[in-house]
């Protein structure tokens, strides 16, 4: 029985005790009946009233229960702020955005990393090398007139840790890369898989490992099948000619060919776990 | 002993009646009281129940977003079969418009039709129009991102849209003419906002931002540096010319070579020289319009700014014609 009900049953206890006291006074069969009705039709009131109300009410949860569901919420919450986090990416990548691009990536936690076709970029600092020394700059209008390079994110697969503190995504990007080389802009199909980890910090979800695999890259006018590339070249996606600053080659460089087998590990689809570890990477 | 007289017996009687009278009326008052408390308190109690938990609202606030991604997906499937519902808009909030920034024709319809339930009605039934043997509309929405205002009334939303079109003879009379179906890239990024109405979200600006339309045996790096459509921002008009630079209806120029007139995504695609006679209207006010700049890729255009920029967490939405989609 709620508070509220006992505070009801007290009230009504201490109106019958008023009422008793009266049994000095002489009263009628028929006024004891009057009031005995009168007193049971605002008891009967009362006690409906209070479990109306009580019905309303959430049913008490224990801490624990509480802990649960909150953290069951923040987790549904983190799968909707991981896609925000990622979409945002690649429309910063379309703009040459790079100082944004960087924003969105892990600032103080250990083992930040960035994996882009061409190799590996370890840490904040060689991440941040990567969008501001191996990326075309957002000022640089000269070098941008006709290159394009749009990714859009589909099917995603986000799991959330079950501690709710790091989290795990994938997602197929069709898309088209537009190179210029000699004053001549050069159109490609260019069509990744996205693997990423994700942590909180501050309260907001940021890019903690990202890693883009290939599917295929090949020019407009040949479809994926006639294609000769089997290996990613840096030059034909990023910087005509530059010499980029990875910290390691590639871990993965599988692309299309009609030799290759498609792999079924790159990136491995992400499945429910309780807390990260540095095995289950991307 | 003695007895009391008939009088007395009397008086006594009427005293007695008296008290029994003065308890059933302080029952009966207490009672009263009672009843005007009670429910008082049953109210408070619910008033209590009533203000909504941290969960609570985190789990409306998750639904609407899920609300939100249904309906900016269901109006593609409409628009996909040539349909348009009125269900999707938001017609009962001022300012509900459509801009399409794809080609000449849904400029003009930005500036002319699609500030009012008239206009989008239009739109609709132009797009109905459009239902005949050998067109295509199939645009896809990838890459979302999609922010609810903290005041829960609103929501902004981007996504990047991938797309692909054909149209049959003589709807799109592009600048050499087709005389057979023609197919053709129709890319484009999307920009949203919306408002509940009646509990429903609702689309209230929609705005299509062009990327490139080619037909499909060209690729958009072939398209013409010089056509009308393309530009970098130097080349590409003053803020605000989608919506002061509106073709005729039929009109050809789009930048990148493609077939011109052909429906866009943003369903505000005229059947170009099939289309209904113009109906007069009143001047739209352009201050409540978008600050844009139409983009088609040519290879000389520099990639615009990520527009539109993707949406970021917001109290309360305030109209800005620079941030506005």
């Amino acid at each position: 029985m709620g508070r509220f009900q006992l505070a009801v049953l007290k009230v009504a206890e201490f109106i019958k005790e008023t009422i008793d006291k009266e049994k000095c006074m002489r009263i009628s069969r028929n006024s004891s009946a009057v009031r005995g009705v009168v007193l049971g039709g605002f008891i009967a009131a009362l006690l409906f009233l209070s479990s109306a109300s009580a019905q309303t009410k959430p049913a008490p949860s224990g801490s624990d229960q509480q802990a649960s569901l909150t953290l069951r919420l923040d987790r549904l919450q983190a799968v909707r702020d991981v896609q925000n986090l990622m979409s945002r990416y690649t429309y910063y990548q379309s703009a040459a955005l790079q100082d944004e691009t960087i924003a969105l990536f892990a600032q103080h936690t250990p083992g930040t990393r960035a994996e882009m076709l061409w190799g590996v970029y370890d840490g904040l600092d060689s991440v941040k090398k990567c969008y501001k020394l191996d990326h075309l700059q957002h000022s640089d209008l000269k070098k941008r007139a006709g290159v394009m390079q749009i990714d859009t994110l589909t099917t995603p697969v986000i799991q959330v840790a079950g501690d709710g503190k790091t989290a795990k995504g994938i997602w197929v990007s069709p898309g088209l890369d537009t190179t210029v080389a000699d004053g001549k802009a050069s159109a490609k199909w260019a069509w990744y898989k996205y693997g990423a980890d994700f942590v909180k910090e501050d309260g907001a979800w940021k890019i903690w490992h990202l890693h883009i695999y290939g599917i295929f890259l090949t020019d407009y006018h040949k479809s994926w099948a006639e294609g000769t590339q089997t290996k990613y070249d840096a030059s034909q996606i990023a910087l005509v000619g530059h010499q980029m600053h990875t910290d390691r080659p590639p871990t993965t460089s599988w692309a299309f060919s009609a030799d290759t087998v498609f792999p079924d590990d790159q990136p491995s689809i992400p499945q429910p776990y309780e807390t990260f570890n540095e095995k289950m990477a991307y | 002993m003695k007895f009391p007289t008939r009088q007395e017996r009397c008086l006594k009687k009427r005293e007695d009646s008296m008290t029994e009278l003065r308890a059933v009326r302080r029952t009966l008052l207490c009672g009263l009281c009672l009843c005007l408390v009670a429910p008082l308190f049953a109210l408070a109690a619910r008033a209590q129940s009533a203000a909504k938990s941290r969960e609570e609202i985190q789990i409306e606030r998750l639904e609407a977003i899920h609300d939100i991604e249904n309906l900016m997906s269901e109006y593609y499937w409409m628009h996909a079969s040539d349909q348009m519902k009125d269900y999707l808009m938001a017609y009962h909030t001022p300012g509900a418009r459509v801009t399409n920034d794809l080609h000449e024709q849904s400029m003009a319809q930005t500036e002319k039709n699609t500030s009012s339930k008239q206009g989008l009605d239009r739109d609709a039934r132009r797009i109905e129009m459009r239902s005949s043997p050998g067109f295509l509309h199939v645009h896809l929405e990838g890459s979302p991102v999609i922010e609810l205002a903290a005041d829960g009334k609103s929501a902004r939303g981007t996504w990047i849209s991938p797309g692909l079109e054909a149209d049959p003879p003589g709807m799109t009379p592009g600048p050499a003419g087709h005389r057979t179906t023609v197919g053709y890239w129709a890319w484009a990024k999307l920009g949203a906002e919306f408002v509940k109405e009646n509990g429903q979200w609702r689309i209230w600006h929609l705005h299509v931002y062009s990327l490139f339309m080619t037909p499909y045996g060209q690729s958009w790096a072939e398209a013409d540096p010089n056509s009308e459509g393309g530009g970098s921002p130097a080349s590409s008009g003053p803020p605000g010319g989608a919506q002061a630079s509106g073709g005729p209806p039929g009109g050809g120029g789009q930048g990148s070579g493609g077939p011109a007139g052909a429906g866009a995504p943003g369903g505000g695609g005229a059947p170009g020289a099939g289309g209904p006679p113009r109906e007069e209207e009143a001047p739209l006010d352009k201050s409540t319009l978008p600050i844009s700049e139409k983009w088609l890729y040519t290879p000389t255009a520099v990639y615009p700014d990520a527009k539109p920029l993707p949406p970021v967490p917001y109290n309360t939405y305030q109209f800005d014609r620079n941030t506005t989609y």
